[in-house]
């Protein structure tokens, strides 16, 4: 069959991960658009809706043994707990917020890197993070 | 200002100078994507080129675009609580069953559906003249694809030929994906299954054979280069 863009071939990912902290000059620098997908952690149910939304396949759900080394920051999978990591190729990754929308428990949102944190509730959507109930603002 | 290590900055300027070379050589221009040959997954992975980058307060010494393929690639999160689903450590590719499967599915019904109304204008197959009871066809033979279960029933009692038999044969295909386990699609990887499908064709090609030329009047056995052919398509 022939392939279509809806099918897109998957963005490569390694199992051998070299983990460096960045501040977010060095993301605005490394990548075009300035927002970013960011996924809090305390409320995601790992149903892997977002993986499976993504037209792009470009965000993913890997067990923490795919990162090999640390530099900077803690490594996941050191704390027991850590159970899985989710990855995201933000060269491919076109903003589509098809990830936001589907997300069941509205953990995902796209925002600025290096914007000051909202205040009250961060998980209130405000203008800062670009999203409001699945309203673009 | 974290140091990033020396090791792994060589490794990334490496793998960068890599992929920038196979661009310059490769035959198309898009600045981003590498050709084929450095796609090998592996490869970028035992090259250790890959950065995962988290954006947090810390410096940044990393080369641009270092991870996998050239690109940038972040850790969006580390989950604590237990999964619902199972976590492999290289991502899995799915696609839905709609329109990626559906879509092909029903092209594809509507190319037969096109085909058979094609072939049915076009190839003429009227009905024979009115049966005559004191003039029944000898031998009577079934449809070519019937004649090896014709041939069976020559062989086996009716309720072993045309019920057990193929009874068996339907279950066998209703159990096939419990029985066959083996997800692989290499030829090289099935010879087991490959070798039973032959050995059902070759009995079931033999049997059809045999019914459809080697069957005379009386359905009784014959050659066909002594009494002649009695088939007719
Ligand atoms: S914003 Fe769109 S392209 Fe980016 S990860 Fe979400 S679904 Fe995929
Ligand atoms: S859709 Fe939301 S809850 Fe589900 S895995 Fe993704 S981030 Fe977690």
């Amino acid at each position: 069959m022939a392939r279509t863009d809806a099918n897109p071939p998957m963005p490569e990912w390694s199992t051998e991960y070299q983990l460096v902290e960045v501040d977010h000059e060095y993301l605005t620098k490394a990548v075009k658009p300035k927002q970013f997908i960011h996924i809090d952690q305390s409320e995601c149910i790992m149903c892997e809706g977002c993986v499976d939304i993504c037209p792009w396949k470009c965000i993913h759900m890997v067990t923490p043994d795919a990162i090999a080394e640390a530099t900077g920051t803690e490594q996941p999978g050191m704390d027991p707990s850590d159970n899985v990591i989710f990855l995201i190729d933000d060269d491919v990754c076109t903003r589509c917020a098809l990830c936001v929308d589907r997300c069941p428990t509205g953990v995902i949102i796209l925002g600025k890197a290096g914007a000051p944190a909202a205040e009250g509730d961060s998980h209130t959507r405000t203008n800062n993070h670009g999203y409001a109930y699945g309203m673009r603002l | 200002m974290t140091e990033i290590p020396e090791h792994l900055l060589k490794r990334a300027q490496a793998a960068r100078e890599k992929a920038a070379g196979g661009d310059a050589g490769g035959a198309q221009a898009g600045g981003d994507r590498i050709p084929d040959q450095l796609l090998d997954r592996t490869k970028a992975a035992s090259d250790g080129a890959a950065a995962v980058v988290a954006s947090a307060p810390a410096g940044g010494g990393v080369p641009v675009g270092a991870g996998p393929g050239g690109h940038t690639q972040r850790l969006l999160t580390v989950v604590k609580s237990g999964s619902i689903q199972e976590a492999k450590a290289a991502p899995v590719d799915k696609v839905h069953t709609w329109p990626h499967l559906l879509a092909v599915e029903f092209v594809a019904a509507l190319a037969c559906t096109a085909f058979l109304f094609v072939f049915s204008w076009v190839v003429n197959a009227p009905l024979l003249q009115a049966a005559d009871f004191n003039k029944t066809p000898n031998p009577s033979k079934a449809p070519w694809y019937f004649l090896g279960l014709q041939e069976l029933l020559t062989m086996f009692h009716p309720m072993i030929a045309g019920v057990t038999l193929p009874g068996m044969g339907l279950i066998a295909l209703i159990l096939a994906p419990y029985l066959d386990r083996n997800a692989s699609n290499k030829p090289e990887d099935r010879k087991f299954m490959t070798s039973m499908m032959t050995m059902f064709l070759m009995f079931w090609a033999v049997l059809t054979i045999i019914g459809s030329f080697f069957r005379g009047p009386g359905f009784n056995f014959t050659f066909p280069w002594r009494d002649g052919i009695f088939f007719e398509l």
